[in-house]
């Protein structure tokens, strides 16, 4: 009886211990940290300093109209804006950057990896906020990649 | 024995006979007959009268419910409304004078000398004032303002909105057109509130005088009718109440028979149980039928004022007013369209009845009979159809939508439609067309075309026409034609080349004649436009000449396999066979997709569909869904810079050589196209911010005498002459170097006679040395040629 009971505690636990795995993995993975961190910068500085570039006067200004809309949580009013700006302003790489943002907000991976193309093609090293936007890009490119593995990574492990 | 029982009624004849034969014969009491048979009938006539009550009462139910079930719900079937695109204003922005004078008119704005309502315009010189009306855009609803603009140079120079200067305005977006039901009833809603008190006033003297005193039918108001026709000896005047009217558009047919009419006043009196008189009078303005516009049935007067005076109602003045209800009485026969003399003496009669009940003075009456029919034109652009490009946008939007949906639910799509570009188009096709034929000596039309406009960066459709009959609701060209491509399927050649890694424009590679043998014995022998043969070339002079021999022999080189994965890859979705024909075009294409193809290359790699739709929202303006821009991309912009480089030599001297002269700049990226015994003529070409795709050819396929260059051609310049040409820009920074005769690179003073892109990274370790170049001229082409004759070819024999 005894043993039963171990071996029913054990079997209970081992699985516990799986399902949990990949949840746990997920609360202390550097990428996941790294993420949360790069959402405070984004909001703190580095949103401020993009707005620092040189943008069109009528898509600065949908650009504080798409940051309004974000901040009271409407991304789909911000993502809007965006896109006024972007037929305003076709080849600026700070829009696409944005709107990938918040595609990537929104979950819409495959879009927010086509946008980040485009963000890239138009990206000119002549460009008041080229290091930062690089920068930002590129980190954006690596949580979409980190997400897509974590998509593909198996949830139950044994 | 016989029995002295008394008689019943019911045996009573039978035993008075049995009686006769054995007595004589005594008279038979007749006095009780006639009053059985009055009780018959009476008794059978309540049993009946209670029957019919019963059964009329069960039929007033069920009209009283089919009544209120129609008239509590949506009482109209609501077509989906269709904009295009708002016209965005800000400083900087490359607009002409007579492009905004041009986009305010066709969206019923009127020029004022002193601008004070929504809806007009102001221009002193270089400054304009507009008064902007309020609109539920897609993304937001924004009120009326008064926007200040200046220009300078062809730009909008300063911008201020509401006396404060302004980064960003707009103008509401153009009505471009319905989704109508199978009845292509149109219309407009409006509050009663929002409607003149003249009106309502007007058409109740007019129509029904006893509206607010009767009970949905008018007894003394079907006796003055009767009067008046009798007198008259024909119909002129019905008896019918506004109520009753109302019932027979909205629930009944226009059938003349007793049983009509019945059931027409029974509902009526129904209906007044029901509503209110202002729900019914609000219900009548809205369905009245005011005339037809081609398919489209023009109801209610909010639509009519629209359509009649490219105003809102509550901008009409009496003169309009009075017009608008006398038509009640005839749309057609009184249209001021068409009968200005009978629209002005039935407006006159309006006018006469209301100034005899007072409703207007008598010098309100005098001047508004002094004043001429002025209406609006019915073609105009805010109220005429755009048949290619709704039937794009009905196309796109069924994927996600039912027609249904569409058709009845007062939808609004907002598309990406350019009001201005899309008139350039359409006079482009339509005059160029007209002057080809003359040319050409047809005598009568013969020719057909269509063109589509895309943004080179987001694929939105800015102009799409489909025939040259540009409001033709039928066979679209434009989405529908499958035609040959011609040479517009060279570049996807040469992309399929550049991309091997083994090719750059500098490479030299032959124009001999070629010949190729199917399986089943047939040949296939290209042969030049020109039917010369052109020898060893630059690859890039082969493709700007676009000479079939060599694009022939280095489509069959690279295989064919390679080409039709490089047309998968450019985004085109269909079969393509592997039949070396299609390296000169033999595959059909629409236009649309057509530009697809070119769309690709215009956007620097990304594959896209071009698309119609920006947003779907509510009729309450909540929004459905929001297109956004779509597209992987399929080739890197290197190499789409490059493949760009060959599509500008076509302007700077090839077949599209005439641009360069029109524009005063090569940054052009262009391709001609003409098919087989000259059945299709196709130009492709795009500049830094749209691409455009014309077709011309005849619909019976049959040759005609113009090449992609002399019938195309033409259409495209003029639209982007129109339009405004932004000369091309970089995608990236190739590498450049001078190169050869023998499309070796070097130095520029060591037998340079070219300078050629190369793929970025390319040049580095080529030694571009004179003794190096010179004595090794001519491996560069005997290789590569050496190098792809051993690759085995594709199941057709290579000759040469």
């Amino acid at each position: 009886m005894v043993r039963l009971v171990i071996l029913a505690c054990s079997i209970t636990g081992l699985l516990a211990a799986c399902s949990i795995l990949p949840k746990g993995n997920n609360q202390h993975d550097p990428r996941q940290q790294q993420s949360s961190e790069e959402n405070s910068v984004f909001q703190q500085d580095d949103l401020i300093r993009l707005d620092e570039g040189q943008h069109h006067p009528a898509v600065q200004v949908l650009l504080s109209q798409a940051e309004q809309a974000r901040q009271q949580g409407d991304s789909k009013q911000a993502l809007a804006y965006l896109d006024r700006a972007r037929q305003i302003q076709p080849r600026n790489s700070a829009i696409f950057y944005r709107q990938a943002w918040l595609n990537y907000q929104l979950g819409e991976l495959q879009q927010v990896e086509q946008l980040l193309q485009r963000a890239r093609l138009f990206l000119r090293s002549s460009v008041a906020n080229y290091e930062v936007l690089q920068r930002r890009i590129q980190a954006l490119q690596h949580k979409v990649e980190a997400k897509r593995d974590l998509i593909r990574r198996p949830s139950f492990m044994f | 024995m016989t029995t002295a029982k008394k008689p019943t009624r019911a045996n009573k004849s039978s035993s008075t006979k049995t009686a006769s034969k054995k007595k004589k014969p005594t008279p038979i009491p007749t006095s009780k007959s006639p009053r059985s048979w009055k009780q018959q009938v009476w008794s059978w006539g309540w049993r009946l009268a209670i029957i019919g009550a019963l059964a009329l009462s069960i039929w007033l139910v069920y009209l009283d419910a089919q009544l209120r079930s129609q008239f509590d719900g949506n009482k109209w079937t609501l077509p989906a409304k269709v904009y295009a695109r708002p016209l965005s204003l800000y400083p900087g922005l490359l607009l002409s004078p007579e492009q905004l004078k041009a986009e305010l008119q066709w969206n019923d704005y009127k020029a004022v000398a002193h601008v004070v309502s929504p809806g007009t315009y102001g221009r002193d010189g270089d400054d304009w004032v507009i008064y902007r009306r309020a609109f539920s855009f897609a993304d937001r609803s924004e009120g009326a303002l008064k926007i200040r603009l200046s220009f300078a140079s062809g730009r909008i120079d300063e911008l201020s909105v509401a006396g404060e200067p302004q980064g960003l305005a707009r103008i509401e977006p153009q009505y471009i057109g319905g989704i109508f039901p199978a009845h292509h009833e149109d219309r407009e809603l409006i509050a009663l509130q929002d409607v003149p008190p003249a009106l309502v006033a007007a058409l109740v003297a007019v129509e029904d005088r006893g509206f607010f005193d009767h009970y949905g039918i008018s007894i003394r108001g079907i006796l003055r009718a009767m009067q008046a026709n009798v007198a008259a000896g024909r119909t002129v005047q019905g008896g019918s109440t506004l109520t009753q009217q109302l019932v027979k558009n909205f629930f009944l047919t226009n059938e003349r028979s007793l049983q009509r009419k019945i059931k027409e006043a029974f509902m009526s009196v129904l209906l007044e149980l029901h509503y209110s008189k202002e729900e019914i009078l609000q219900a009548y303005l809205n369905e009245v039928y005011l005339g037809q516009s081609g398919r489209r049935s023009i109801h209610g007067i909010a639509l009519a004022s629209r359509f009649y005076f490219a105003k809102n109602v509550q901008q009409l003045d009496l003169s309009e007013i009075a017009l608008l209800v006398g038509m009640i009485k005839g749309p057609s026969y009184y249209n001021p369209l068409r009968r200005p003399d009978r629209a002005r003496a039935r407006r006159d009669v309006v006018l006469n009845v209301m100034a005899d009940l007072n409703i207007i003075s008598a010098s309100q009456r005098i001047n508004a009979q002094g004043q001429a029919i002025r209406v609006a034109d019915s073609s105009r652009a805010g109220q005429r159809e755009y048949p290619a490009f709704i039937q794009l946008v009905k196309r796109q939007l069924q994927s996600d939508y039912r027609l249904q949906d569409l058709q009845n639910t007062g939808l609004r799509i907002f598309t990406t439609l350019d009001p201005w570009l899309q008139h350039a188009t359409e006079k482009s096709v339509q005059q160029h067309v007209a002057q080809l034929e003359r040319q050409a000596g047809f005598t009568k039309p013969t020719l057909e075309a269509a063109a589509v406009i895309t943004s080179v960066d987001g694929a939105e459709v800015r102009a799409i026409v489909g025939s040259r009959r540009v409001q033709y609701f039928g066979f679209n060209r434009a989405l529908d034609a499958q035609r040959s491509i011609g040479s517009l399927a060279k570049p996807a050649v040469y992309l399929t080349a550049l991309a091997s890694g083994r090719y750059n424009w500098s490479s030299i590679i032959d124009d001999k004649a070629v010949r190729v043998a199917g399986q089943d014995g047939s040949l296939w022998q290209p042969r030049n436009y020109d039917k010369k043969d052109h020898g060893k070339l630059f690859m890039v002079d082969a493709m700007a000449r676009s000479l079939n021999q060599a694009t022939a022999r280095l489509g069959m080189k690279l295989g064919i396999g390679q080409v039709v994965d490089t047309f998968e890859r450019l985004g085109l979705e269909k079969t393509i066979p592997p039949y070396p024909s299609i390296l000169l075009g033999s595959l059909s294409m629409s236009p649309l997709e057509a530009t697809q193809m070119f769309q690709t290359y215009a956007s620097g790699g990304f594959a896209m569909k071009p698309r119609a739709i920006q947003a779907l929202t509510t009729s309450d303006n909540k929004v459905l869904t929001s297109y956004a821009l779509e597209g992987r991309q399929v080739y890197s912009p290197e190499l789409m810079e490059n493949l760009r480089y060959g599509l500008q030599q076509v302007v700077v001297q090839g077949t599209a050589k005439r641009l360069g002269r029109t524009f005063n700049t090569t940054n052009i990226a262009a391709k001609t196209g003409t098919s087989d015994e000259q059945r299709d003529a196709w130009f492709a070409g795009f500049d830094d911010r749209h691409l455009g795709v014309i077709w011309l050819g005849r619909d019976d396929n049959k040759s005609m005498p113009f090449t992609g260059a002399s019938g195309a051609l033409p259409i495209w310049q003029n639209i982007f002459i129109q339009a405004g040409l932004e000369p091309l820009t970089p995608l990236v920074d190739l590498d450049w170097s001078w190169v050869n005769a023998y499309g070796n690179t070097v130095d520029e003073n060591c037998g340079g006679i070219r300078r050629m892109p190369f793929m970025p990274g390319t040049l580095i370790d080529r030694d571009i040395s004179c003794e190096t170049n010179n004595s090794n001229s001519t491996h560069q082409i005997d290789g590569a040629e050496k190098e792809l004759n051993k690759r085995s070819g594709s199941w057709f024999d290579w000759l040469f």
